[in-house]
């Protein structure tokens, strides 16, 4: 029962969606928005389809920096995790900082890597995996600090070195935390990587976006929104599925 | 006859006090070969911090803990140690959670697969090696556990209260089913329980724990024929035996 209803909650929210769409579309036809302000979103959808050809190479620079950045993250994040667990006095130092970390908009030192590492893909790479990099350490640690106790005796009592406890025990049990960090962190990837594309450079969506700001293209630019909200949307029903994948107990127990 | 066989574990005058608390005041117990010794006791007297002491997580105060003649002395993994709690680890099928042992001792996971994979009909387990331990009902998840004790060290298994959260039904199958293996193991095992019955029923010898802090207050032994049979537990023996453990309480 309760299932059910879970399943077709996604219903009204598609509907809405739809009549909202439905309601923007009569009021630009009918004159009462000016379309110069807000496009219909039936033209929104002709442009893009008449803009996709040219804009291919700049959604690949995009999903490139974006891909790099986040995978970057992922494995720091898991490297510095494994070291923190292994020296206790990195994680007393380091703990409380990434914490703190959580609540500095990372975003804001991105005019800085432009000025450090120029107008090419690095310093959005570097954008990007900053912005990823703590939400996924902080609920990774989070994670491993949740461990059971006696789960760890008894690997322990095995004979169980640290490596051993962190790849049978803490690691898998904190895979969940380190999945709803990566979560977060795969939408802030491509919103890392057009912001920083916005502080100047020859490429990418973020780039394109410029471009037609300056010609007030307003219908190119939502197509070009339209993009952005589809590879975030993409992008985390991609980690959905790699979880799936790779935590098959975790599935199997929903059914 | 019994004491002709030699003794695997010792302990002599062990004491160990937490921070606020005197848990064990003065313990000596032995367990020979191929033995089944029940340990019975109030809860929070000190049993399972027995166990702890005896698989070297945590040291004693005083006295000596030996396996085979040699002091412990806080060394892990000599004895294999079935927890209060099955601690089955969600995210392994129960097959890799068997052999959990042998990959920690570095055996690849092909090779401890097929190491532990006959031991599933002697478990009753048979066709559920790839499920998750959230699918298996509780009894067969403390065979599980029993299954993957028994890998890790088929030679002294501390077993601590390995049917306590079982129902009373699934709990008298699981009696009969440990008598049945332990008939083809010979393990020696050391049994935690607060169930005078299982104990009587199970064990050679039963170790009578007082309150804390916990000395043993009487050593019984159980003269009864092996096998064992369920309608055993309303033979005189038997209920002479159930009698003097109460009185003893
Ligand atoms: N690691 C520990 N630190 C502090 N107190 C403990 C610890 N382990 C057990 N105790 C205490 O020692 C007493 C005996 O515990 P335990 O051995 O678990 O009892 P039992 O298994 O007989 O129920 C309890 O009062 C418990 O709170
Ligand atoms: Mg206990």
């Amino acid at each position: 029962m309760m299932k059910k209803s879970a399943n077709t909650g996604k219903w009204p929210a598609a509907v809405f969606l739809a009549v909202l769409t439905a309601l923007w579309e009569l009021s630009v036809r009918s004159g009462w928005v000016d379309a110069y302000t807000l496009p219909a979103p039936s033209s929104v959808i002709r442009v893009l389809f008449s803009e996709l050809p040219g804009l291919r190479s700049h959604i690949w620079i995009t999903l490139q920096e974006a891909g790099i950045g986040f995978l970057a993250a992922i494995g720091f994040s898991i490297a510095l995790a494994l070291l923190m667990d292994f020296v206790p006095m990195v994680k007393k130092g380091l703990y409380p900082i990434l914490v703190l970390s959580q609540t500095v908009p990372i975003i804001v030192l991105a005019p800085l890597f432009g000025m450090w590492f120029g107008f090419g893909m690095l310093p959005k790479i570097v954008i990007v995996m900053l912005v990823c990099f703590f939400p996924i350490i902080v609920s990774l640690l989070d994670g491993l600090e949740a461990a059971d106790q006696d789960e760890l005796h008894l690997i322990e009592g095995m004979g169980a070195g640290q490596l051993q406890q962190f790849r049978w025990v803490k690691f898998p049990g904190a895979l969940v935390n380190l999945f709803s960090g990566i979560r977060i962190a795969a939408t802030y990837s491509i919103m890392g990587a057009v912001i920083g594309e916005w502080l100047g450079g020859t490429g990418g969506l973020g780039v394109y976006m410029l471009r037609v700001r300056h010609s007030f293209a307003l219908d190119k630019m939502f197509a070009a929104i339209l993009i952005v909200v589809v590879l975030s949307i993409a992008v985390f029903k991609g980690i959905d599925l790699l979880q799936r994948v790779l935590m098959p107990w975790a599935v199997s127990k929903e059914k | 006859m019994t004491s002709s066989l030699k003794n695997r574990l010792e302990l002599v005058g062990v004491k160990k006090t937490f921070e606020d608390t005197f848990a064990v005041s003065d313990v000596s117990l032995v367990l020979r070969e191929s033995e089944f010794v029940s340990i019975i006791g109030p809860s929070g007297c000190g049993k399972s911090t027995l166990f702890n002491m005896i698989s070297g997580l945590i040291v004693e105060d005083e006295g000596e803990i030996r396996i085979d003649g040699a002091p412990v002395k806080a060394r892990k993994g000599l004895v294999s140690y079935m927890y209060q709690k099955d601690l089955l680890l969600s995210w392994l099928k129960i097959i890799d959670n068997v052999a959990l042992p042998l990959r920690v001792k570095g055996v690849s996971k092909k090779e401890a697969r097929s190491e532990v994979a006959d031991l599933f009909k002697t478990f009753g387990l048979e066709g559920f090696e790839h499920k998750y331990p959230h699918q298996l009902s509780g009894g067969m998840r403390q065979r599980a556990a029993l299954m993957r004790t028994y890998v890790y060290s088929r030679d002294i298994m501390l077993l601590d209260e390995p049917f306590g959260g079982l129902d009373a039904l699934t709990k008298a199958k699981m009696q009969d089913w440990l008598l049945g293996v332990n008939d083809e193991l010979k393990a020696s095992i050391l049994f935690i329980t607060h169930d005078i019955e299982e104990a009587i029923y199970l064990s050679d010898r039963i170790y009578l724990m007082s309150d804390r802090p916990s000395t043993i207050k009487e050593e019984i032994c159980v003269d009864l024929p092996r096998p064992r049979y369920r309608e055993m537990m309303v033979s005189e023996t038997f209920i002479q035996l159930k009698k003097k453990l109460l009185h003893s309480f």
